[in-house]
């Protein structure tokens, strides 16, 4: 069986950039461009979340300022704005500029088309989104992670079982859970493993820090946020649910204020496969 | 603490709790979802009584004394209390075990053990549809999720819990998680500033200038 692992990031990596309109203007001569840049500076500047826009555009022979955000008409400005574009012989236009700032590579390449951006490159986060991370991707890690999850899809054939794998440093764990005698609205596979662990004094200890998780189906709210409590290293599902926290209802580690962060991995057979 | 009892009382046709019974969580259209509020219902029942909050923090200070975080909560069914219930999470090593879901479990079991193992989810859900929860501090996003899927009528909490708040402070489970088709009411800040001398005191007994990620259990 050919299987597949993507990470799911905390954020939308799609290369598609949203975007908002802007008034920009063509600066005729360069050496006035400081001064125009620091007036506007003055009076419309880039708050802290737009400060990944720079404000001049240059291409050869041509300088462009971003004059204001969300405004489309000269007639929207500042008077002395207005005034500064007539003292300087400005050539205002409008624009299509990126709405936020980008957060990878391929986001950031779009953004640049349509107006100049800052841009810190994160190599871990990249490495994720190009599968090279070799403690996921590379063929032994590889296989690893299939055969686990092979073990949990084997496991819940069983009618009314589900079961979780936990992996930590010092060895691997198979949490069988019986749905129905563990709890019909709090004893998800989830909730059950924590309990059985704690109950069982087992080396993966009180904090399942340093685990990686390995579901059947991609956990719920509840679920999901006792994987918080739990410290957990690595989350890795098989099948997305309706109610799932980590992709589909929300994803659950892209909350800021939340003091733990997961990584969270989609592994599921190709095209949907016959398990 | 008395019994939980799944008969469903004697039949008044437009009370004593006040709306029809709300309708069990699987077959409710979304139109019967019970929306948020911040007048209560007017049910003497289900509106705000002091005396279950005081509970509360009487359970609360049971857990700093051993401990735990102090966060107590109170299980309400038809002006009775149910359950009352603490943080275990280092008694039993297990960091599921919040105050909330210590009394879901506790009160699942017990209504499982009067009505027999096959006891299914909707008379589960009957039960819990009549009981309104109190609690000195916000329910996290695991609680409110298990207090939604259990289907609590509401939620009366004292302060907002700003790093796992799942009743609109870091999420709101009820917003987002539109499969459970339930929405408990909520209405908050009841003896909020005595909920946050409490967790005070007790993150008081942690080092002052460890960075906050780095503090102990701390989990509500
Ligand atoms: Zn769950
Ligand atoms: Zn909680």
């Amino acid at each position: 069986m050919k299987w597949r692992l993507d990470p799911v990031m905390p954020f939308d990596p799609s290369p598609d950039v949203a975007t908002q309109p802007a008034l920009v203007a063509r600066v005729p001569d360069q050496k006035k461009l400081s001064s125009i840049v620091k007036t506007l500076g003055a009076i419309y500047p880039l708050t802290e979340n737009q400060q990944f826009l720079k404000r001049v555009k240059k291409k050869i022979g041509s300088w462009t300022v971003l004059v204001r955000l969300g405004v489309t008409a000269q007639s929207d400005l500042h008077a002395s704005v207005q005034s500064l574009i007539a003292e300087h012989g400005l050539e205002p236009e409008t624009a299509i500029v990126p709405a936020g700032p980008p957060q990878t590579r391929a986001q950031f390449e779009r953004s640049t088309q349509l107006w100049p951006c800052r841009f810190h490159e994160d190599k871990k986060l990249e490495d994720l989104l190009g599968h090279r991370d070799p403690d996921l991707w590379g063929g032994p890690a590889l296989s690893r992670h299939y055969a686990h999850m092979a073990s949990v899809l084997t496991a819940r054939t069983r009618a009314g079982h589900d079961n979780v794998v936990l992996v930590h440093p010092g060895g691997t764990e198979s949490r069988n859970v019986h749905l129905e005698r563990d709890g019909l609205c709090t004893g998800h596979p989830v909730m059950a493993a924590i309990t059985q662990s704690a109950s069982n004094d087992s080396p993966a200890g009180y904090l399942w820090s340093d685990c990686d998780v390995y579901l059947a189906e991609e956990p719920c709210l509840m679920c999901s946020m006792a994987l918080v409590h739990a410290r957990v290293r690595q989350i890795f599902f098989c099948f997305p649910s309706p109610s799932g926290a980590l992709q589909t209802l929300v994803r659950l580690h892209a909350l800021q204020p939340l003091n733990h962060k997961f990584g969270v991995f989609w592994l599921r057979p190709e095209h949907g496969g016959s398990l | 603490m008395s019994q939980p009892s799944l008969s469903p009382g004697p039949h008044h046709p437009h009370g004593p709790h006040g709306p029809p019974t709300p309708a069990l969580i699987e077959p409710a259209p979304p139109a019967a979802k019970k929306l948020k509020t911040d007048t209560g219902p007017a049910d003497p029942d289900v509106s705000y009584n002091p005396r279950f909050m005081d509970l509360c923090f009487d359970k609360a200070r049971e857990a700093l004394h051993v401990g735990e975080v102090p966060i107590g909560c109170v299980f309400v069914r038809e002006g009775h209390v149910v359950h009352a219930a603490r943080n275990r999470v280092n008694e039993t090593r297990n960091p599921t075990l919040h105050a909330e879901i210590v009394a879901i479990q506790a009160l699942e079991r017990q209504i499982r053990q009067g009505q027999g193992q096959s006891t299914g989810r909707l008379a589960v859900q009957a039960y819990f549809n009549r009981v309104v929860v109190y609690v000195n501090c916000e329910p996290c996003i695991m609680c409110a999720s298990a207090l939604q899927q259990v289907g609590v009528q509401g939620i009366f909490f004292g302060c907002a819990n700003p790093r796992f708040g799942g009743c609109g402070t870091v999420l709101d489970v009820f917003q987002v998680d539109h499969t459970r088709r339930w929405t408990p009411f909520v209405q908050q800040g009841f003896r909020a500033h005595d909920a946050i001398e409490l967790l005070k005191e007790f993150y008081k007994g942690e080092n002052p200038n460890a960075p906050p990620e780095k503090r102990k259990p701390a989990r509500k």
